[in-house]
């Protein structure tokens, strides 16, 4: 069968399309790498003054919030980067394919909640709940992760006919109901313990013994609220590259006697760990630049403590706040051009180095002749 | 001899078999089901100590399924059941006491494509070794050594052990894993299409390969190419739709095979 | 296990199924021409047609062709199709087949030079009934043989292959009475000899069919019997019984 001939009349036309195409692309492109550039002149250049003035005190006024943004970020990794790396581990490597199916989509939609939501439920509900029951608090971030364990433990010791029943799997779904009641359990007891052991207020308790001062909103919030908002961006990059492990790499290593746990750690993410370092790497840029979650869940006090009851200051809070009511040209409006600069500077560090790991990986993986 | 092994098989009894001194492993009345859905039925054949044999057969008749079941990789999928015996040199693997790691150990497996450890091609083959016990460095590279020898790596990888295994080539990937699997020295080799994503050349190294580790351990391997079964193989065995057709030296399987089935599949004729 | 001539049938590539059946095809070809070589050879010897014995020694270039053509076919099949089975069994079977029918056509061909030698012999010649009788059981044995080839049947080959038996001593037979006839009478003794060669030919004919009734057991049943005791063989190839399907 010999396939129609295609006429070539048409060709300059489709040639002319193809060239316009790629003339507006490559425009908008440039275009984007213009303004990126321009951004970075502009910020540059209304900082110059601040070295003609030199004065050293007022950037050490910047020092406290720069600190403020490393604290925040920090808080917030720590709690996103277990929770969502266990989380991806688990969707990627164990669960099974009809959950996942409905739970990864879930979890990316977290991302679409707006900053500003959920800084309002940190700062209006969440802060003034946590002041009144700090030691529940503190105890559920501690028993819940325990009881998750504990619940492993057992899973582990039940026959094999009881295991049918709650499979691995869908450990997703059975475990809810279990992290539910265990959290019950804390928030009743909690009271009865801090009533017993703790002299019946824990918040009494940090000021008299240890001279531990509590602002209502302090950096747990911060860490809890902005960790929230990273770990959907956090999760859905490592469990796309934890998943994109060839299956055959993990049988491999259980084919030479690996459990699943050590397959998974010696050989899973390893070969994943790249696209994993890139996920949080992007998180932390993410957690650096949020401004709305701390605006409102900070208490935007510009102190150099290491306490997570105490407050902090953010580079992009104090632009957010500041920067529509300082004078331009004034020594505070030059300061904040710098603040942004140092953000800018920071954010675009972290988000290359995450960009130019996740291009290794791709040569890496082209290499071994896997998907590209 | 060969012929020596084996008793004399007939279109009644198409399945040749061994007696308990020759029989490396055993498989009696076994049978696996996916979900339910049954893929293994009541095979019953016994595999034959430091010989090749091949598993050959159709798409889907699972002969990829039995040679997972030997080292019981199924265990893994939830959805899987089986019945009947599997016995390793007279020891059933689904046996209550039965070490899984200890018997993955003893029972090697190869894989159809290459798939080598995102590690330097010496961190690959002290893979098995790392996770079975603790060897002093001078002890564990001699096994390695020992290892990329017999997979006929050695000489092309002595200079770079320390580099990604993944610059290597597809062949010489495959070899590695060999390489790797040989480390745990195990009893039994299982070779699942080991070189059907390899290039010619390739292919008649890995086989040269399979003949020469004849003679320290049992060979089984699966096979759609048929030619490759008659080059390397020692004796093979039939499969259709789960279900065992015939099982014999291949030399007669390949020349005069018993039951017309058999033939039919062997010189490409639709039943 | 036996196959039958519609086993060929259902390959799945068509193409090889086709070249198989060519094989078989001219082979049964180079069969009916080696089989007419000897039906004229003798016809000249026994009409005394110089001719048609002329014809004969020609026509054995044609037979050496074929012998060329079909080799080079199964070595071509070889290369290609790597046969496994039954399929190696046929390629193998007409390989041999081939050389012995050259062979035959041979022996044609000696009996139409001694033909000729004959014809120009003035006196009556002697065991030329022998001649014929043998010469007519010997080419009813080729004729079986080849159809037992087309046909794949084992049984009818089994009969040639007794019948060998009773064709060798016929030829013994026929040596002893000739030579008593040669030694009676000294002038015969060149005529007589042509007609031992004859005779010595059309005996080798029925070895070399007998050969051929060999390579149709070892096609179908899978079983060699060249060199093999006849008392041995009828019980081995019961042995052999058919292959379930």
């Amino acid at each position: 069968m010999i396939p129609p001939r295609l006429t070539t009349s048409r060709q300059p036309l489709r040639l002319l399309q193809d060239r316009v195409a790629t003339g507006l692309i490559t425009a908008g492109g440039v275009g984007v790498l213009m303004a990126i550039l321009a951004i970075g002149v502009f910020l540059v250049w209304e900082t110059l003054p601040l070295l003609a003035i030199g004065d050293t005190l007022a950037l050490a006024k910047l020092s406290p919030m720069a600190w403020g943004t490393l604290k925040a970020a920090l808080s917030a990794l720590l709690f996103a980067i277990p929770v969502a790396l266990g989380a991806a581990i688990y969707s990627a490597l164990f669960m099974s394919a009809r959950l996942r199916s409905r739970i990864k989509p879930t979890l990316e939609m977290m991302e679409a909640i707006p900053g500003v939501v959920v800084g309002f439920i940190a700062g209006l509900i969440l802060a003034p709940w946590v002041e009144r029951h700090l030691a529940s608090t503190l105890v559920l971030i501690i028993w819940l992760p325990l009881s998750a364990a504990l619940a492993g433990l057992l899973w582990q010791l039940t026959k094999t006919r009881l295991r049918r029943y709650f499979p691995l799997s869908w450990a997703g779904l059975w475990l809810v109901p279990w992290l539910a009641i265990m959290m019950a359990l804390a928030l009743w007891l909690t009271p009865w313990i801090e009533q017993q052991w703790l002299g019946g207020d824990l918040r009494l308790l940090l000021d008299q013994r240890f001279g531990i001062d509590y602002a209502t909103r302090n950096a747990l919030i911060v860490g809890i609220a902005m960790g929230f908002a990273v770990i959907p961006g956090i999760y859905s990059l490592a469990e796309d590259a934890l998943a994109d492990v060839p299956n055959t790499l993990i049988e491999g290593a259980q084919a030479l006697g690996a459990s699943r746990w050590q397959a998974l750690w010696k050989v899973a993410l390893r070969a994943a760990g790249p696209g994993v370092f890139s996920a949080v790497m992007i998180g932390a840029g993410r957690a650096v630049g949020e401004t709305m979650i701390v605006l409102m869940a900070s208490g935007n006090t510009a102190l150099l403590s290491a306490s997570p009851f105490e407050g902090m200051r953010t580079l992009s809070a104090a632009i957010a706040i500041e920067l529509p009511e300082a004078a331009p040209g004034g020594l505070t409006y030059h300061l904040l051009i710098l603040a942004a600069l140092v953000l800018f500077i920071f954010t675009f560090l972290v988000n290359t180095l995450a960009e130019v790991v996740r291009q290794r990986l791709r040569r890496r993986y082209r290499q071994m002749g896997g998907p590209s | 001899m060969l012929a020596s092994l084996h008793s004399a098989n007939t279109a009644q009894a198409p399945v040749t078999h061994f007696s308990p001194e020759h029989c490396c492993l055993s498989i009696d009345h076994f049978s696996l089901a996916y979900a339910g859905k049954e893929a293994l039925r009541n095979l019953t054949l016994s595999v034959p100590r430091h010989r090749v044999t091949a598993f050959i057969g159709p798409s889907g008749c699972g002969k990829s399924t039995l040679l997972r079941a030997i080292n019981r990789l199924h265990d893994l999928n939830e959805s899987v059941t089986h019945n009947g015996r599997i016995t390793l040199e007279g020891q059933d693997i689904h046996g209550p006491h039965v070490n899984v790691t200890e018997l993955r150990r003893r029972v090697g497996m190869v894989f159809q494509t290459p798939n080598p450890f995102p590690m330097s091609i010496y961190e690959n083959v002290a893979f098995g070794l790392r996770l079975q016990q603790r060897l002093t460095k001078r002890k564990r590279d001699d096994i390695i050594e020992w290892a990329l020898t017999s997979a006929a790596l050695w000489d092309e990888v002595k200079d770079r052990l320390h580099r990604s295994a993944w610059q290597l080539s597809g062949g010489q990937q495959q070899r590695l894993v060999i390489a790797r699997t040989l480390a745990v020295q195990p009893d039994v080799l299982l070779l699942d299409e080991p070189a059907s994503a390899l290039d010619p050349i390739s292919t008649l190294k890995i086989e040269e390969l399979i003949r020469n580790l004849k003679s320290e351990l049992t060979l089984v391997l699966v096979t759609h190419n048929m030619q490759q079964a008659a080059r390397v193989s020692d004796y093979t065995a039939f499969l259709h739709q789960g279900e065992l057709v015939e099982y014999g030296p291949t030399d007669q399987v390949f020349t005069n095979p018993l039951l017309q089935h058999t033939e039919n599949y062997i010189t490409g004729r639709i039943t | 296990m036996d196959i039958t001539s519609d086993t060929h049938s259902q390959h799945i590539s068509r193409q090889f199924n086709q070249e198989l059946e060519e094989l078989k095809t001219h082979l049964m070809a180079m069969g009916g021409l080696v089989e007419k070589q000897v039906q004229d050879a003798v016809l000249a010897l026994l009409e005394g047609d110089t001719r048609l014995a002329e014809q004969v020694r020609d026509n054995d270039r044609q037979v050496n062709d074929l012998q060329l053509q079909i080799d080079d076919e199964c070595t071509r099949v070889l290369a290609r199709r790597q046969p496994a089975a039954s399929d190696l069994r046929l390629v193998v079977a007409v390989i041999r087949a081939t050389s012995d029918l050259e062979r035959i056509g041979d022996e044609a061909s000696k009996i139409a030079r001694n033909a000729l030698l004959l014809s120009e012999s003035a006196s009556t010649i002697r065991g030329l009934v022998e001649v014929r009788h043998i010469s007519e059981h010997v080419r009813k044995m080729l004729r079986d043989a080849l159809t037992a080839f087309a046909r794949f049947d084992t049984e009818l080959a089994m009969q040639v292959v007794r019948e060998d038996q009773l064709v060798d001593d016929e030829y013994s037979s026929a040596m002893r009475s000739l030579m008593t006839f040669m030694m009676e009478d000294s002038r015969s003794i060149s005529s007589v000899l042509s007609i031992m060669w004859v005779l010595r030919a059309l005996e080798r004919v029925g070895d070399h069919a007998d050969n051929l009734a060999e390579y149709v057991v070892y096609l179908v049943k899978g079983l060699d019997i060249r060199h093999s005791d006849l008392d041995n063989l009828d019980p081995a190839i019961e042995n052999k019984s058919e292959k379930k399907s």
